[in-house]
C-alpha cells in the first residue's frame, strides 16, 4: 500500500459498533450492527441524515475512532485486532479528507502535504517527497501555491490541500468526511470532480461520507445509514467493479 | 460581574486550579524561604583608613578578651596579648585555618613569666688589701630603671669574704643525679669534723683558724620565716681564698659549680629577672610575619615536638627556644663596692641570721662602683645556641592593667604586691630570689601557676637561635601595625613635665612582670611545646592559644571588594567559633595619654602617651536578613508571575470567541478587562491566603520559621504580582471587540518557510506565540541563571564570592536557604514551561488529532512536544546560563574559565530538565479525542 498502483483494498465491516455516552438516557448508539463488504476500487458513499452515524463509521474505518465490537477488515488487516502503534501505521497507509480540512496553520501547503511523512524515515518513502508533494498539489490544481499559507488560501483551496495531503503516502484507501460540506456548491463539485478522478488515477477504494445527493450520486455505490443502521444499498452504476453488498443490519438488533 | 466570574472559574476549574497550586506553592516556597533569609552578619561600622594593612587581617582572641577600654572606646592598648593567657583551643585553630578565605591563621599562645637568671661578672681584685689577712667587701645593688628615675636599693648586699687562711670546701660526692656537696670535709688528708648545725642545714665553707680549729662561715640568704624580698633572704656571702701562691679560689654560694680558682676575682652576680615565653606555630609565623627571616643566630625554630633524651634515670625533653635578641627593656644595675670596716672575724662560727644582721649593720667604706646594662647581660645569656637559664617548672602570669574610666587621661589602677605569694613555691627549690624591681609599683595582678613537677622528667630549655624583632616584616613602613605581636611596648612622655624626666626618651618596660609597661614575647618555642609547659590541669592546657592572627586570602588592598572578603572571612571565624573576632585593616595608631602613678623607687607619677590601636572597624555581630537571600527568595514569586502571565493570556486567547460574544452583547472592554483580572485576582487571592495559613503551619511542623509580617505581606503582594502578570492579557481581553468571535485562537505566526523535519515543526509551532514563547523562555531562564550563579559561586568560590554590586562591597556566600529557593524557582520555571506547553497543545488539539489522523505515531507526537520543550529550554537555559554567568562576572569582576563551564553545565541541565517537564504534556497528547476534534466546528 505505500506505492501507488492501481486497485484499492478491500474493506469488510462485520457486525460493528459503537456507542457514546454513559447511562441508558445519554447512551446514544451511533454505528449498530453494521455488515458491509466493499469491493476493491469501489467509490461508495455514506449517506443519511445528521446523526445517522456515517462520519462515525468513516472514523472508525479509518480508525481514529476504536469499536465497541465487531470486525473492520481493511485488505488483510484486522484493523480492530490492531494495537496503538499499529493503527498509526495503518492511518499512515490511508488518507483521510475532513470536512474542516485541518490544515496546519503554521505550515506552507506544500509543507502540510509533506506533514503526513515527517516523522517517517527516508528509507520509508521510496520516491522523492516534496516532487511527489509538488505533483499532487499540481494535481489538484495548486500549482504555484506550494508557498502559500493556509490563511492565504480559500476554503476550496484549502480543502485541495487536504486532499493532496491524504493521497501523500499512496494510499489504497481513500476516506472523505463531508469533504464538499464547508464548500459552496460550484467549489463542492470541483473538489468532489477532484477527489473521483484521484482516487481513480491513484487505485484507492473511495468511502466518502455525505448528506449531499449530488456527492453520493457520483459514487458507485450509495450506502445509507439511519440510527447507525444500514438501511439501503443502491449501486448507481457508475464505474466498476461491482462489489457484495448486504441490506441487513444486525438480525438482533431492533431499532 | 462577581457571578460571572464565579462560573468562569467552575467551567475552566483545570485551569483555575492549575493557577491555584502555582501561586499556592510559590507563595508558601516565599514565605518559608524568606522565614529563613535572616543570618549572622558581622557587621563593619567604620572603614579603613588609607595607607594601611596589617600583617594579619583579622584579630581573633578568647570570647570577652576585651578590656573595659576597648569595649568602652574601641581602642587596644600595645602589647595586650601580653596579658592574655589561653581561651582559645589548637581544634578552634584548626577549623580557622581550615576555612575558606583563611590564607594564614597563626596562632600565639602566651605562656607567661619564667624566672630567668642572668649573670654580670665583677672584677674585684683591685679593690682588695694585701696587707690584710681577712677583709670583706660588701656589693650593693641598685637596680635602675624608667630611666633612671626608678633606683632601687636591693635590701641583700653581697659580700666577699677574701681570707688568706685554709679554707675548707664541703666534699663533694658523684651520684646518679650530679656532682653533690655533702656535709663531710677534709683538711691536710684527714677527716674534720665541724659544728655547722647553726647554718641553716646548709653546707657552709670552713676556715682553718690560727690556732687550727675550723670555724664556720655560714652561707647568707637566709630562708628561714624571713623570705627572699628581705635583706637576709636577699644577702650572699662569697668566700674567697686568697692563697699563698697569690692566687684566688672564688665560690659564690657554697656552690659547686660557680667556684673558680684563677688569678682574679671574678664575682658573678646574679640577675634575677623574668622573660615572656610565648608558643607559637613556626610555620603559620614565618607565613605571616617572615619570623623565619628575622633569625640573626642559630636556627629557626621547628614545628615538631621536642624529642625526649634519657639521662640517667630522667627523661629530658629539650624545650627548643628562639630568642629575641633585644629583651626591650630598659634595666641597669649599678654596683657599689665598699670595704666592712669593722672586724671581719664577726662572722665566724655565727649563724647564718646573725652574720647577715651583723653585716647588714656594719660600718663599710665605699671603693668604686660600676654600672651593668640589661640587655647586655641578656646578650650575653642567649648569644647563641644551647642550654638556656629558663626554668618552666613555675610560671607567672600578669593579667592586663585595669583601668579607671573617667574623663581626661586613663588611669590604671595599682594593685597590691603579690609577688613574693606568686613566686613563693619557686623559692623552695632554692636559687636566686624575684627581681627587687618586682616590689615597685604594680598595675598588672599577678598569678602563680601550678608547678609543674612530673616525676622522673625534666624540662630542659633550648635556644635554638636569636630573632632580631626589629627585622620582622610587620615593623616595614606603612605597616607599623599597632596590634602588634612583637613591638616593644613603648609609651612617652605626653607633657613637658613627663618627657623631660624620661629625658625625652621613650619608657620602656623592665623585668617587673607586674609593671605597667609589658614587654612583648621574648622567649618563642612551638605549640609542640605546649603540653610540657602547660600544667595539665590548669584550664589553659585545654585551651591554650590567647590569639589567632589571620590573614584572608585574596586581599588586594584596601579596595572595598577586599574589605568585603575580610569581613566574610571574620563573619564565618565569629559565628563558627563565638570567639572575639577584630578586623584588623583600617585600625589606626590612637596615641592614649596614661597617668600612672609614682613608683615605689624614686619614680614620679608620669603622664605618658602611649600607642594604642583604634580598630580600623568596630564589628558586630547581629541577625539581619540576607539581601541576597531575600532577592533569591523572590525569584520564586517572579517565576510564579510569569505562568500566571501565561495562563491568563492562554484563558483569554481560548475564551476569545466568548470574550467576543460578550463584546457583541454591549460589555465595555474595560469591564471585560475587569472579568479576567477578577478571575485571576479571585485565585491568586485564595492562594495566597491558604499559603499564609498553611506556611506557619508546615513551618511549626518541620522546624522552619515564617515572620509574621512577611507572611502578612506575602498576601498584598502575591496578589499585586498576579495582576501585575495578568495586565497584559486582560489589555487584550478589553481589545478584542465583537470580531473576536470570528477569529482563531491560535493564528499562524512567522514568515512561510519549509519545515520539512519534526523538529522545525516545533519550533513553527513555540513560536506562534512569541509572547508565550518568551514567557517559558524567561521562567526557565531565570531559574538557569541563579542556578549558574549559585553553582559558580560555590564552586569556583567556594562557596563565597566577594566582589562589588552597584559600588558596594558584598559578599554572597550561598547558604541552605538559597540552594532551596534556586531549587524551587528551577522547579516553578520548569513547571511554567510545561505549563506554556500543555497550553500551546491545548489551543492546537485539533492540529494534533489530525496528525494522529494522517499517521503520526505516538512516539512521533512525542518527539513534536519534547523538541518543542527542547528549543524552548535550549533558549531558556542558554539565556539564564549567559545571565548567570554575566552576573559573576559583575559581581566578582572577573569570569574565570571555570564559570563559564559550570554555565554551560547549568544549561545543558537546563535543556534536560525542559525536555524531561515536556513529558507531562505529552500525556495530553496521548490522550487526544480524535473524532471529536476533527468533527469539531
Amino acid at each position: 500500500m505505500n506505492s501507488p498502483e492501481p486497485g484499492g483494498v478491500p474493506v469488510t465491516v462485520k457486525d460493528l459498533r459503537r456507542t457514546f455516552g454513559s447511562g441508558p438516557e445519554n447512551r446514544i448508539t451511533a454505528v449498530d450492527g453494521v455488515h458491509l463488504d466493499i469491493a476493491a476500487g469501489e467509490s461508495v458513499a455514506l449517506t443519511g441524515p445528521s446523526g445517522s452515524g456515517k462520519s462515525t463509521l468513516l472514523h472508525l474505518i479509518g480508525a481514529v475512532e476504536r469499536a465497541d465490537a465487531g470486525v473492520i477488515r481493511v485488505g488483510d488487516e484486522e484493523i480492530t485486532a490492531l494495537g496503538r502503534r499499529e493503527l498509526a501505521r495503518y492511518r499512515g497507509r490511508i488518507g483521510f479528507v475532513f470536512q474542516r480540512f485541518h490544515l496546519l496553520p503554521a505550515l506552507t501547503a506544500l509543507d502540510n502535504v509533506l506533514a503526513p511523512l515527517l516523522p517517517r524515515r527516508r528509507a520509508d518513502t521510496p520516491f522523492d517527497r516534496v516532487e511527489r508533494a509538488t505533483g499532487l498539489l499540481a494535481a489538484v490544481g495548486l500549482a504555484g501555491r506550494e508557498k502559500a499559507l493556509p490563511s492565504q488560501l480559500s476554503g476550496g483551496q484549502q480543502q485541495r490541500v487536504a486532499i493532496a495531503r491524504a493521497l501523500i503516502a499512496g494510499p489504497r484507501l481513500l476516506l472523505a468526511d463531508e469533504p464538499t460540506g464547508n464548500l459552496d456548491s460550484a467549489t463542492g463539485t470541483r473538489v468532489m470532480d477532484l477527489i473521483e478522478r484521484l482516487a481513480a488515477e491513484h487505485g484507492c477504494t473511495l468511502l466518502i461520507a455525505t448528506h449531499e445527493e449530488a456527492v453520493a450520486g457520483r459514487c458507485s455505490r450509495v450506502l445509507t445509514l439511519r440510527d447507525g443502521q444500514l438501511v439501503a444499498d443502491v449501486r448507481t452504476g457508475r464505474d466498476e467493479p461491482a462489489a457484495t453488498s448486504h441490506l441487513d443490519t444486525d438480525p438482533d438488533k431492533e431499532r | 460581574m462577581f457571578a460571572h466570574i464565579t462560573q468562569q472559574l467552575r467551567r475552566r476549574s483545570a485551569r483555575a486550579v492549575t493557577l491555584l497550586a502555582g501561586v499556592l506553592v510559590a507563595s508558601m516556597g516565599f514565605i518559608l524561604l524568606t522565614g529563613s533569609v535572616d543570618t549572622s552578619r558581622l557587621r563593619v561600622e567604620s572603614t579603613a583608613d588609607a595607607n594601611f594593612r596589617a600583617a594579619y587581617d583579622i584579630l581573633v582572641r578568647p570570647a570577652g578578651a576585651a578590656g573595659e577600654v576597648e569595649r568602652a572606646a574601641g581602642e587596644v592598648s600595645p602589647n595586650f596579648l601580653s596579658g592574655q593567657y589561653g581561651g582559645i583551643t589548637l581544634e578552634e585553630w584548626e577549623r580557622i585555618a581550615a576555612l575558606d578565605g583563611v590564607e594564614v591563621a597563626a596562632p600565639l599562645a602566651m605562656v607567661g613569666n619564667q624566672r630567668v637568671v642572668l649573670w654580670s661578672e665583677l672584677d674585684v681584685t683591685e679593690l682588695l688589701d694585701p696587707s690584710l689577712d681577712r677583709q670583706l667587701l660588701r656589693i650593693d645593688r641598685t637596680w635602675i630603671s624608667d630611666r633612671g628615675l626608678t633606683r632601687a636599693q636591693d635590701p641583700g648586699a653581697d659580700y666577699v669574704y677574701v681570707s688568706r687562711h685554709d679554707l675548707v670546701w664541703p666534699l663533694t660526692r658523684e651520684t646518679e643525679f650530679g656532682t653533690e656537696l655533702v656535709r663531710e670535709y677534709e683538711y691536710d688528708g684527714q677527716p674534720l669534723t665541724a659544728d655547722t648545725a647553726h647554718c641553716e642545714q646548709r653546707r657552709p665553707v670552713l676556715e682553718i683558724q690560727p690556732d687550727g680549729q675550723p670555724r664556720t662561715l655560714c652561707p647568707l640568704n637566709v630562708m628561714e620565716g624571713l623570705g627572699e624580698m628581705t635583706p637576709e633572704g636577699r644577702a650572699r656571702l662569697i668566700v674567697v681564698h686568697w692563697r699563698q701562691d697569690g692566687t684566688f679560689h672564688t665560690s659564690g654560694q657554697a656552690w659547686v659549680d660557680n667556684a673558680e680558682t684563677g688569678d682574679r676575682v671574678v664575682i658573678r652576680m646574679p640577675w634575677a629577672t623574668t622573660l615572656l615565653t610565648a608558643a607559637v606555630d613556626p610555620g603559620a609565623e614565618a607565613r605571616l610575619v617572615g619570623l623565619d627571616e628575622a633569625v640573626t643566630t642559630g636556627e629557626y625554630l621547628s614545628a615538631e615536638p621536642p624529642e625526649a633524651e634519657r639521662e640517667g634515670p630522667d627523661e629530658i625533653i629539650p624545650v627548643p627556644l628562639l630568642a629575641t635578641a633585644d629583651p626591650q627593656a630598659d634595666e641597669a644595675v649599678r654596683y657599689d663596692i665598699s670595704r666592712v670596716t669593722s672586724d671581719a672575724t664577726g662572722i665566724h662560727g655565727a649563724s647564718s641570721l646573725d652574720v647577715a644582721r651583723h653585716l647588714a649593720a656594719a660600718p663599710h667604706r665605699a671603693l668604686d662602683s660600676e654600672e651593668r646594662d640589661y640587655a647586655d647581660v641578656y646578650r650575653s645569656v642567649f648569644s647563641g645556641e644551647g642550654r638556656a637559664p629558663v626554668s618552666y617548672n613555675r610560671t607567672v602570669q600578669a593579667d592586663p592593667p585595669h583601668y579607671l574610666l573617667e574623663a581626661g587621661p586613663l588611669t590604671p589602677e595599682q594593685v597590691e604586691q603579690n609577688v613574693a605569694t606568686a613566686w613563693q613555691e619557686v623559692m623552695q627549690f632554692g636559687g636566686t630570689p624575684p627581681p627587687w624591681l618586682s616590689q615597685d609599683t604594680g598595675f598588672r595582678r599577678l598569678y602563680g601557676n601550678a608547678e609543674i613537677n612530673l616525676p622522673g622528667v625534666s624540662l630542659r630549655p633550648t635556644q635554638v637561635g636569636t630573632f632580631d624583632p626589629t627585622a620582622i616584616s610587620t615593623f616595614s613602613g606603612l605597616s607599623e601595625v599597632p596590634l602588634e605581636s612583637y613591638r616593644p611596648a613603648a609609651a612617652s612622655g605626653a607633657d613637658e613635665r613627663s618627657r623631660e624626666l624620661l629625658g625625652e626618651r621613650p619608657w620602656l618596660p623592665n623585668s617587673n612582670p607586674t609593671g605597667y609597661l609589658a614587654t612583648p614575647p621574648q622567649l618563642l618555642t612551638n605549640l609542640a611545646s605546649l603540653d610540657h609547659l602547660l600544667h595539665p590541669a590548669s584550664p589553659q592546657a585545654a585551651a591554650p592559644l590567647s590569639a589567632v592572627r589571620v590573614r584572608v586570602a585574596g586581599v588586594t588592598g584596601l579596595d572595598d571588594a577586599s574589605q568585603e572578603r575580610v569581613r566574610q572571612v571574620a563573619e564565618r571565624i565569629a559565628t563558627g567559633t563565638g570567639l572575639t573576632v577584630d578586623i584588623t585593616v583600617g585600625s589606626s595608631p590612637a596615641p592614649r595619654e596614661v597617668e600612672v602613678a609614682a613608683g615605689q623607687f624614686g619614680r614620679p607619677a608620669l603622664l605618658i602617651e602611649e600607642h594604642w590601636t583604634r580598630k580600623g572597624a568596630a564589628v558586630d555581630l547581629v541577625r539581619e536578613a540576607d539581601r541576597k537571600s531575600v532577592l533569591l527568595s523572590g525569584l520564586v514569586l517572579l517565576v510564579c508571575a510569569l505562568f500566571t502571565g501565561n495562563l491568563v493570556a492562554a484563558s483569554v486567547r481560548t475564551r476569545r470567541a466568548e470574550l467576543g460574544t460578550l463584546a457583541c452583547l454591549g460589555w465595555s472592554g474595560r469591564r471585560l478587562a475587569a472579568l479576567v483580572l477578577g478571575e485571576v485576582a479571585a485565585v491568586a487571592a485564595t492562594a495566597a491566603v491558604l499559603a499564609a495559613v498553611l506556611a506557619p503551619l508546615l513551618a511549626g511542623l518541620t522546624g522552619l520559621t515564617v515572620r509574621p509580617a512577611l507572611v502578612l505581606l506575602t498576601v498584598p503582594l502575591v496578589l499585586a504580582l498576579a495582576l501585575l502578570a495578568a495586565l497584559g492579557p486582560a489589555l487584550r481581553a478589553a481589545r478584542i471587540g465583537p470580531a473576536g468571535v470570528l477569529r482563531p485562537p491560535v493564528l499562524a505566526g512567522g514568515r512561510a518557510r519549509a519545515r520539512r523535519s519534526v523538529v522545525a515543526l516545533a519550533a513553527a509551532q513555540v513560536t506562534r506565540v512569541p509572547v508565550r514563547a518568551a514567557l517559558a523562555v524567561l521562567s526557565l531562564a531565570v531559574g538557569i541563571a541563579a542556578v549558574t550563579f549559585v553553582t559558580a559561586v560555590l564552586w569556583h568560590f567556594r562557596g563565597a564570592a566577594a566582589g562589588t554590586l552597584l559600588g558596594q562591597a558584598v559578599t554572597l556566600e550561598i547558604r541552605a536557604v538559597d540552594l532551596a529557593a534556586v531549587v524551587l524557582t528551577v522547579l516553578l520555571g520548569a513547571f511554567a514551561l510545561a505549563d506554556v506547553l500543555y497550553v500551546g497543545l491545548r489551543e492546537r488539539d485539533a492540529e494534533l488529532a489530525v496528525l494522529r489522523a494522517t499517521g503520526w505515531s505516538d512516539r512521533a507526537l512525542t518527539r513534536l512536544v519534547m523538541a518543542e520543550g527542547a528549543l524552548l529550554g535550549a533558549a531558556g537555559a542558554v539565556l539564564g546560563a549567559a545571565a548567570g554567568a554575566g552576573l559573576v562576572a559583575w559581581v566578582v569582576g572577573a569570569l574565570p574559565a571555570g564559570v563559564l563551564g559550570t554555565a554551560l553545565g547549568a544549561a545543558v541541565g537546563g535543556v534536560a530538565l525542559a525536555v524531561a517537564a515536556s513529558l507531562f504534556p505529552v500525556r495530553l497528547v496521548r490522550g487526544l479525542p480524535l473524532a471529536a476534534l476533527l468533527s469539531r466546528q
